[in-house]
């Protein structure tokens, strides 16, 4: 998946777990466990919450990485 | 390759495939007309046994699965009272845990119910209905079992909501599937959908090879129109509902 993240460590930062964090985003605590695993790349509604989360912007939580591709 | 050329290879995949079915098609026939009374043989035993021991089959499959359902509810539970004085990394991982056993008996509760009741169904005598001690061994599986289902699935759905109070819907509920899946986010909605076009397609292989087996059935072992006609029903039941919900959807909002 092209897009890696830094949200665990953002989440440790704040001091929460996965639930708590999930409560305080409106998802549950498996979507926040997908997304710090790279296993699901969130919308642009949930990236944005959880920026606003952290008082960071979405570029220092998620970065988009062109995948190499055969010529 | 130029497209043209991909587009040429199609075909050309297509009439090598429908010739390799064909001969393939011939030769389980003439093995099929060959073989057709030890076919004719080994079906009827099959149905023969499953009528005179479906009752005590159906009666194991029944014991096997209360006992593995109150095992995994008896491990959630213990789980889940663990939960209370973990943190961090091993909460983390209790709490995956907790999600597997409890995917884990929403799979066993599915399939056990479909299983249960297709034979259920295959081992009624149709003769005989209320006098034969079979047929009453059978009703009383079917009760016992039919109220554990339905009473373990409830419980499912309730260490689920008590998790997570922004989970909706009562499972006795018709209205239920909607309201469950309105309740889950953006992650869970897109699990469960691709999780359902899977399904959907692995069913349409279904249905086509049942549409075939009811087909030579027919042929061979002279069964009648009935079991095509359900075949074909359910199958051009799947392809409208399908095409009328990708129609309905062309203009929908879709999240």
């Amino acid at each position: 998946m092209p897009l890696s993240n830094r949200l665990k460590e953002h989440r440790a930062r704040l001091g929460v777990n996965q639930a708590e964090l999930g409560k305080m985003a409106d998802v549950s605590r498996q979507t926040i466990s997908l997304i710090e695993r790279g296993d699901y790349s969130p919308s642009v509604t949930l990236a944005l919450k959880l920026a606003g989360i952290f008082q960071v912007s979405v570029e220092d939580i998620f970065t988009y990485y062109e995948e190499e591709q055969d010529a | 390759m130029p497209r043209g050329g991909k587009r040429m290879n199609s075909y050309l995949k297509l009439l090598v495939t429908m010739l390799i079915s064909g001969v393939g098609g011939g030769i389980m026939g003439a093995l099929l007309v060959m073989g057709e009374s030890p076919l004719k043989l080994a079906a009827g035993a099959a149905d023969y046994g499953l009528r005179q021991y479906g009752w005590l089959i159906l009666g194991i499959l029944g014991v096997l699965y209360i006992i593995s359902s109150l095992i995994i509810i008896s491990r959630t539970k213990k789980l889940m009272a663990r939960e209370e004085y973990a943190a961090g990394d091993q909460l983390e991982q209790l709490e995956e845990q907790i999600d597997f056993s409890y995917d884990l008996g929403c799979v066993i509760n599915n399939i056990f119910m479909a299983v249960f009741f297709s034979g259920f169904g295959l081992a009624l005598r149709a003769a005989g209905l209320a006098g034969n001690w079979r047929n009453m061994v059978l009703l009383i599986c079917l009760v016992i079992c039919g109220l554990f289902v339905s009473v373990h699935r409830i419980w499912l759905v309730r260490i689920m909501q008590k998790r997570d109070p922004s989970k909706k819907g009562d499972p006795t509920d018709f209205k239920y599937n909607r309201e469950w899946i309105e309740s889950c986010d953006e992650a869970e909605r897109m699990r469960i959908y691709k999780t359902g076009y899977k399904a959907f397609a692995a069913a349409q292989w279904v249905l086509i090879l049942s549409w075939i087996g009811t087909f030579l059935s027919k042929l061979y072992f002279e069964t009648g129109n009935g079991p095509m006609v359900i075949v074909s029903i359910m199958w051009i039941a799947q392809m409208v509902i399908h095409s009328y919900y990708k129609f309905k959807l062309r203009r929908s909002r879709l999240e």
